[in-house]
């Protein structure tokens, strides 16, 4: 009991932090149609934010160099966490939104991803470099007196509070007439605009909201494991909160939910009590190989996920994100 | 320029070329409002460009382009939409994964809960719109004949059917003038009568149209007016008999001029 | 002043592994008319096909090259047919196509990790020492790349001027549905080009790690933004401007490498964003693929 306690709560911690990345990521890819291939970076900010607002001064003599280091109380790093990536989202959006097409967008936020961690990595005033920031104190944790090895008492609790609030915020959008535009826009960007939708500005929007709740489950990663450095936020991670969207179903909130779990909490945290075969990168390396096959698989397959997108019906409005589901077939041919 | 004087759609001197080939060549027309103006000519005669520069998608090198006495050269196309300036597609642009009434309701003009703030904060406001919205939209999907197709995903329906809900989401939009780019294209001959009648009934009710086509059938059933416009020109206008009688336009259908 | 010649000289090696790169990219973005994210990870396959070849199998390394070059064609045909056929013959959003190749990219890299592991390693080759032209130093082995890059241009421009199919390859990507109406059948073109394609990438692949003097799994995703700097510069689907994309942004990185080293492959992500704002169709216009 005691050394799995702390086991399955780990886990959950992390599906808690995925859940929500997949909340934020499926309001842009599932709802929205934007193909952001450096959502991660996103998360990197928050963390690196949070973590250097959390933290103090860097101490004399250790070595370590970092911007801010504010000390500032729980919760405002996490909002300005929130913030922060917001603010680089909107930028990155402002770039590439003028009349592109799907590719070129993609390819930007991928090019922009890249350069953001050679810039985290050899700046090493920024963000202390390789070595990253670490010693991150957990919030409340010594108003509750709970030990640094307990930190997921008190953050699963603010976890669960933060993913409530995130997943009522897209809940309202998905049953509003803002989420039926921005489905609008996902499947035909200049069939929106001739019906006066503002598409930029949407879609501004929600590269601005998305990326803020990225960066708030960057915040929660940074204060859970106390440490964050550039090695977290390969292109992978990225790709792993893609596979809990399209696993789940895009356009659900409770499918990407869903997609959470299996992803971050069945197949990677299960993947990493697997005994070690051969060299020490070989189980990742086969863990990501069935991811990415089962990616592929669903979009073939079963594009809609587990659960799939739903479909409102008059009188019986769409609660919890069950409803009418969509009747299966393939996506159209849609794409301006 | 004098207020007041100008027609519900203006079109001065408006001029695009697309790497140095002329598609509109200082054109200038008009529609009046009330009325379905025709606008026909070969293909690659620049129609369809025309029907881009009126309705914003394509920003034009010179001339203006005035709706509703207001210069809307400069507005992008979802703001000459909000004016009342709706268009259609030579190939329907539904928005195919999601239902026919999601389709109508999206063309609703100031919908309340279209911003995030006001989806999390107006909630009760929303709703209240929301429900007349699908009355609108349920009563307009019987009068077009598609209210079986409801709940249907858009990409099931047959090319007529689209035409309907497009011709649907412009009742919707509430347009001044609509603008229809090959309206017939992949119709069924079973559903030409019923678009026709449609247009017609739209008329009545106080829209005006600019109508692109092909079929000079259906010209001659709608329009009071057709405009010609070849290689890029104006080449006249008038009515359908008219203009059957002027020389070059049977050339330029033959493509024997210049 | 030297150093400035110097920093050209770097450049044009630099250049030369872009081109084979860029236009590798290009001919299948314009071809198929999707961007395909695995491309990174399709070089690093070649370079480690080649290593293996020279290491496990003791082959010469130029026969290793030839044979790995031929190899990945046809491995990148196969996946591609096998792969991205499916969803391009149930006509898939585009957002969909670019979703598989990112997923493709994982798969590929994780294969490299899986039989090669994660560490470093390096083709022993002669030719490290250098050479003084003028100002200029540059090894054997610099000069071997830019010359190979040129003889390899100079084929794909051959290829795409003088053979029926290379004038196939540039009607599908100019205009698709023209070359469908004039009788050209796209599936033998598309299979074409991702075998050159696969082709080239390895070329890329192996230049790119012998210049660098060692190579990771990490090696052409890397690269890859370099890349697609150097395809938009140019426009996509234009070979040649690919080629001239890839000289520009070559050049341009070794001359920011003088005064911000670390930075210098960044340097291309601006010039990718000053495209895309001021002139989103590349350097050489054309209509119809912004």
């Amino acid at each position: 009991m005691s050394t799995l306690l702390p086991i399955f709560a780990t886990a959950f911690m992390y599906v808690i932090i995925y859940a929500i990345l997949s909340i934020g990521l499926n309001l842009q890819y599932g709802v929205t149609g934007i193909v952001n291939f450096t959502y991660y970076t996103f998360v990197a900010i928050g963390a690196y934010v949070a973590g250097v607002l959390t933290l103090g001064k860097p101490p004399a003599g250790s070595g370590e160099t970092y911007i801010l280091g504010l000390n500032l109380p729980f919760p405002v790093p996490i909002v300005l966490a929130a913030l922060v990536a917001g603010l680089f989202g909107g930028l990155l959006a402002l770039t590439v939104f003028r009349r592109l097409r799907s590719d070129y967008l993609a390819i930007t936020t991928l090019c922009a991803g890249t350069v953001a961690f050679d810039i985290v990595t050899n700046s090493t005033g920024l963000f202390n470099g390789p070595n990253g920031i670490y010693g991150v104190p957990t919030p409340l944790a010594s108003t509750f007196g709970v030990p640094p090895q307990n930190s997921y008492m008190v953050l699963i609790p603010i976890g669960l509070v933060i993913l409530g609030l995130v997943w009522w915020v897209a809940h309202c959008i998905d049953l509003s007439p803002y989420g039926r535009t921005l489905r609008a826009i996902r499947e035909g960007r200049d069939a929106a605009a001739s019906f006066g939708k503002n598409t930029l500005r949407l879609q501004l929007g929600v590269m601005i909201l998305g990326c803020a709740i990225a960066g708030i489950g960057g915040a929660l990663t940074v204060e859970f494991v106390g440490a964050f450095n550039p090695s977290a936020f390969e292109t992978v991670e990225t790709f792993v909160v893609y596979a809990a969207v399209i696993l789940g179903g895009p356009g659900n909130n409770l499918g990407v939910i869903l997609g959470a779990v299996l992803v971050q909490g069945v197949i990677i945290q299960g993947s990493l009590y697997l005994p070690t075969i051969g060299a020490e990168s070989l189980v990742p390396a086969i863990r990501n190989m069935v991811i990415g096959a089962m990616v592929i698989l669903v979009l073939y397959f079963r594009p809609r996920g587990m659960v799939g997108e739903t479909r409102p019906q008059l009188g019986v409005p769409r609660r919890w994100g069950i409803g009418r589901t969509l009747a299966p077939g393939s996506r159209g041919e849609a794409d301006s | 320029m004098s207020v007041g004087a100008r027609p519900l759609l203006d079109v001065v001197q408006v001029h695009k070329s697309f790497g140095g080939v002329e598609a509109v060549a200082d054109c200038s027309f008009n529609v009046v409002e009330g009325e379905i103006c025709g606008l026909i000519g070969p293909n690659g005669a620049g129609k369809s460009t025309a029907v881009g520069l009126i309705g914003g998608a394509l920003r034009g090198d010179r001339g203006q382009v005035w709706f509703a006495q207001e210069d809307v050269t400069r507005w992008p196309a979802h703001r000459r939409a909000r004016a009342g300036l709706l268009r259609t597609f030579q190939l329907s642009q539904e928005w195919p994964n999601l239902t026919v009434i999601e389709n109508v309701l999206l063309a609703a003009p100031e919908q309340v809960g279209e911003t995030l703030w006001s989806a999390l904060s107006a909630r009760r406001r929303m709703r209240r719109q929301e429900q007349e919205n699908w009355g609108r939209a349920e009563h307009l999907l019987a009068v077009f004949g598609l209210a079986p197709l409801r709940d249907q995903l858009a990409w099931t329906l047959s090319g007529g059917q689209k035409r309907l809900l497009e011709l649907a989401r412009i009742a919707m939009g509430r347009a001044k003038l609509a603008l229809l780019d090959e309206p017939m294209a992949g119709v069924s001959p079973a559903l030409r009568a019923s678009i026709i009648s449609q247009i017609r009934d739209m008329q009545a009710s106080g829209i005006s149209f600019l109508l692109v086509e092909h079929d000079l059938g259906v010209v001659g059933e709608l329009c009071s007016r057709v405009i010609v416009m070849a290689t890029g020109r104006v080449l006249t206008e008038g009515t359908l008999d008219e203009i059957r009688q002027h020389p070059e336009v049977a050339a330029a259908y033959l493509g024997v001029s210049r | 002043m030297n150093e400035f010649i110097q920093a050209m000289g770097f450049g044009l090696v630099t250049a030369s592994v872009l081109a084979l790169a860029a236009v590798g990219l290009t001919l299948q973005f314009g071809v198929t008319n999707y961007a395909n994210f695995a491309y990174g990870d399709i070089m690093t396959l070649g370079v480690y096909l080649t290593w293996a070849l020279t290491t496990a199998a003791h082959l010469n390394f130029a026969i290793a090259l030839v044979v790995a070059v031929v190899a990945m064609a046809g491995i990148t045909a196969a996946v591609a047919e096998g792969v991205m056929g499916p969803f391009v013959r149930r006509r898939s959003p585009t957002v969909v196509l670019l979703m598989v190749t990112f997923g493709l990219s994982l798969i590929l890299n994780s294969v490299i990790l899986a039989i090669w592991g994660a560490n470093s390693d390096a083709f022993q080759l002669p030719g490290t020492q250098p050479l003084h032209f003028g100002p200029l130093l540059l090894t054997p082995i610099q000069l071997t790349i830019i010359g190979g890059s040129i003889v390899a241009m100079v084929a794909i421009h051959l290829l795409l001027t003088r053979t029926g199919i290379g004038k196939r390859m540039r009607a599908v990507s100019d205009n698709r549905d023209l070359a469908r109406v004039s009788g050209i059948s796209p599936t033998p073109v598309v299979r074409a080009t991702w075998a050159i394609t696969g082709a080239l990438a390895t070329l890329a692949g192996v230049s790119l790690a012998v210049e660098a003097s060692q190579f990771s799994p990490g090696l052409g995703e890397g690269f890859l933004f370099v890349i697609f700097a150097a395809v938009i510069l140019g426009g996509v689907g234009r070979p040649y401007g690919a080629m001239l994309g890839a000289l520009v942004v070559g050049l341009v990185t070794e001359v920011v490498a003088l005064w911000l080293p670390q930075y210098k492959l960044d340097v291309a992500f601006v010039v990718l964003i000053l495209v895309l704002l001021l002139r989103p169709q590349g350097l050489i216009a054309s209509a119809g693929k912004v």
